[in-house]
């Protein structure tokens, strides 16, 4: 719709320039009074902005509905919006990085024992979801020197099954876990020695008679292999009815987890019991003890201290 | 009554920092009303924040916004045959 002015060409452009020229003016004028008393203008302001200042504080610190309702929800999109970018900058490298930090310390206590048996570190081609249930395929075989029936452990001590075929270079490993598998163990805590059985799924149990404490977290360890230790028990399962009880443990590593494993290139050495209660302690009482944590070393301070201690007693003679 | 809501709204959202629908709200009054009113809610505005002391930036700014619309304003008025205007 046109909108028609009384205002003629001539009169438009004189009054615009009036209103132009008197802006500058007064704009000029207020920067000078600004300029040299930034005070008074800052105080003329204070007091004409008072009435909007007073609405901004009702709104900011109010505790009113409609004051809060604003505040929440401004507040709510706010953290949605900063928490949207954290995670769009987040997921991407985090992964990658996830990644590469869970495969570097597989691989360090793959390579990392300080055991007397010869090892040899491999990959994991295949696992069981893959594979049929609770059986590994490793890229190691006889040219590398593995064995039917070498012992393959995660890491340091932690056994989780042996080689049971073995090609010139891939072999399958049985998981402790596999159903019918069964060996000897020590549980920890109640300190028994018990049949450890697999389940499957990646899960075995102990059985002990009722009356043995048996308690989630014990440490169940497999004494006829070096140093190794199966896992820990998640859950325990103790009917009243029932003469026998059943723990049920898993290695601490998801065995879909697992990308290394080390093979113990040695064959297993018949041991007598002696040498096996032997071993279940050493490894029980080294299982607590940590090897990255700074200990104070007394005795080194001890023998540096006393021939010092020596010197200034004897230097005054 | 707008002309004062929107001078007002332009002062409130300034001083509580929601700066986008400051800035909406100065190009709305710049465009519907183009008064210079807008350069005294930038002295306003300066004076409150303290700004004479240093730079007053926000007076600049709306002082030369104010200008550029009049002057593209007025070249956008269209003209009868008898030299009356009408937008």
């Amino acid at each position: 719709m046109k909108k028609y002015s009384s205002i003629m060409r001539g009169n438009s452009r004189h009054t615009s320039r009036k209103r132009l020229r008197f802006g500058i003016v007064f704009t000029v004028v207020v920067l000078l009074v600004g300029f040299f008393f930034p005070k008074i203008i800052s105080g003329i302001s204070f007091v004409v902005l008072y009435p909007v200042h007073a609405v901004s504080v009702w709104y900011q610190t109010s505790e009113s509905s409609v004051p809060k309702y604003l505040r929440v929800k401004s507040d709510l999109v706010k953290e949605i919006e900063s928490l949207k970018k954290q995670i769009a900058n987040e997921n991407g490298t985090q992964l990658s990085i996830r990644r590469l930090l869970e495969e570097n310390m597989q691989l360090r206590a793959a390579t990392n024992f300080g055991t007397t048996t010869n090892r040899l570190t491999a990959r994991v081609m295949a696992q069981p979801s893959r594979l049929a249930y609770d059986l590994l395929q490793i890229d190691k075989g006889l040219v590398d020197g593995i064995t039917v029936g070498s012992p393959v452990f995660i890491g340091f001590d932690t056994v989780i099954g042996v080689v049971v075929h073995a090609t010139a270079n891939y072999s399958f490993v049985e998981l402790i876990t596999t159903p019918g598998f069964e060996s000897t163990s020590y549980v920890v805590g109640p300190n028994v020695f018990a049949t450890l059985e697999g389940v499957g799924g990646g899960v075995a149990r102990v059985r002990v008679p009722q009356g043995i404490p048996l308690k989630e977290g014990n440490l169940v360890l497999l004494p006829s292999i070096d140093s190794g230790v199966y896992g820990e028990i998640i859950s325990v399962e103790n009917p009243p009815t029932q003469p026998v009880q059943y723990g049920y443990v898993t290695p601490p590593v998801s065995l879909q987890g697992i990308l290394y494993v080390s093979v113990a290139l040695d064959d297993i050495a018949p041991r007598t019991v002696e040498e096996i209660n032997n071993e279940v302690r050493e490894v029980s009482r080294n299982y607590f003890k940590l090897d990255n944590v700074p200990v104070f070393d007394i005795e080194s301070l001890l023998s540096t201290s006393t021939p010092t201690s020596t010197a200034s007693s004897s230097s005054p003679e | 009554m707008l002309r004062a809501l929107l001078f007002l709204s332009i002062l409130f959202f300034f001083i509580n920092h929601f700066f986008v629908l400051a800035g909406l709200s100065f190009l709305f009054y710049l465009v519907l009303y183009s008064g210079y009113e807008i350069v005294v809610a930038g002295i306003l505005i300066d004076g409150y924040y303290g700004a004479f002391v240093t730079l007053p930036l926000f007076t600049i700014v709306s002082f030369v916004c104010w200008i550029l619309a009049n002057s593209i304003k007025r070249l956008l008025l269209l003209y009868t045959n008898t030299n009356e205007t009408f937008s």
